[in-house]
């Protein structure tokens, strides 16, 4: 049964001041890939280092209007998650699905805009085989995608149960949601910055 | 109440804007090619990017210290290793 989602946060409220957003291990999962992407940006930082001819020459390769284009469109969809949940502790689900729909078209955007790149290198003969700044880019970039179609099921599902009445576990299952939407995002802007613009 | 809200919604809004404005400031520098020194502001840039993320979409700003901490630590030691490497 649906609880009212703003009372029990008003009691979460008064026995801590700081109340911890989603479930605990959403951040068990963050820091773990937080991890893991570190040990990625390192390999891209001493391979720039080590190959700055190759890496220089490669990225002007790169469309620097993909990358950007699906950076703003990443931090667009996480300024609408962000105020979606914002919109769902007050109640108001109507306003919060909206939100999250407008989200989703950014993040589709984003996928469309990725293929339309990769195809365009894949058919300027532009491969992961071609150098060691494509093969990274390439697999980065492949297992961020990942990252953003698991984050997009997410949101579907998050905009699905905005739809209905929803309960305190709900609320918990969409902040949790929104921190693995806001993780892509994170994730992208290195990833935007190690392979375009530095 | 109304006025809460309405704050909420514009520091959410207005992180979002220092967000994109950083991005088109980044890619204005780095769009014609960098130095190594450039590259580090660049890439301090974007941790600065992360780190709003983090405390004001991820809600870290009022999660419990310690996870607003770890994460705010590994923002600040992840770039300073890349920019280490970059630097040589």
């Amino acid at each position: 049964m649906a609880t009212d989602v703003p009372s029990a946060l008003a009691v979460e409220q008064v026995h801590g001041q700081r109340r911890l957003p989603g479930e605990m291990g959403i951040w068990i999962f963050v820091f773990g890939d937080l991890a893991v992407f570190t040990l990625f940006f390192v390999l891209v930082a001493q391979a720039n280092v080590q190959q700055n001819e190759v890496f220089q020459q490669s990225r002007r390769m790169l469309d620097f209007g993909h990358g950007l284009s699906n950076t703003l469109l990443l931090l667009t969809g996480s300024w609408l998650v962000a105020l979606s949940v914002e919109k769902l502790r007050h109640g108001r689900g109507k306003q919060a699905a909206r939100g999250l729909l407008l989200a989703i078209l950014c993040g589709a955007g984003f996928v469309i805009n990725k293929m339309v790149e990769w195809s365009d290198k894949i058919g300027a003969g532009i491969t992961p085989a071609t150098n060691d700044f494509f093969m990274l880019f390439f697999v980065f970039c492949a297992i961020h995608l990942f990252h953003v179609v698991i984050g997009l099921a997410c949101l579907l599902i998050m905009r699905a149960k905005c739809t209905r009445p929803i309960g305190v576990a709900d609320l918990r299952f969409i902040e949790s949601g929104a921190i693995f939407w806001h993780l892509v995002d994170l994730l992208w802007i290195l990833l935007f910055c190690l392979f375009y613009l530095i | 109440m109304q006025t809460m809200r309405a704050t909420i919604v514009n520091s959410t809004t207005a992180m979002w804007l220092v967000l994109i404005v950083a991005t088109l400031i980044s890619g204005w520098i780095g769009e014609g090619g960098m130095d190594r020194r450039a590259s580090s502001v660049v890439l301090a840039m974007a941790f600065f990017k992360v780190w709003i993320v983090g405390i004001q979409f991820m809600e870290l700003r009022s999660a419990p210290r310690l996870l607003c901490s770890i994460f705010s630590a590994w923002a600040f030691a992840t770039c300073g290793a890349l920019i280490l490497i970059l630097l040589g």
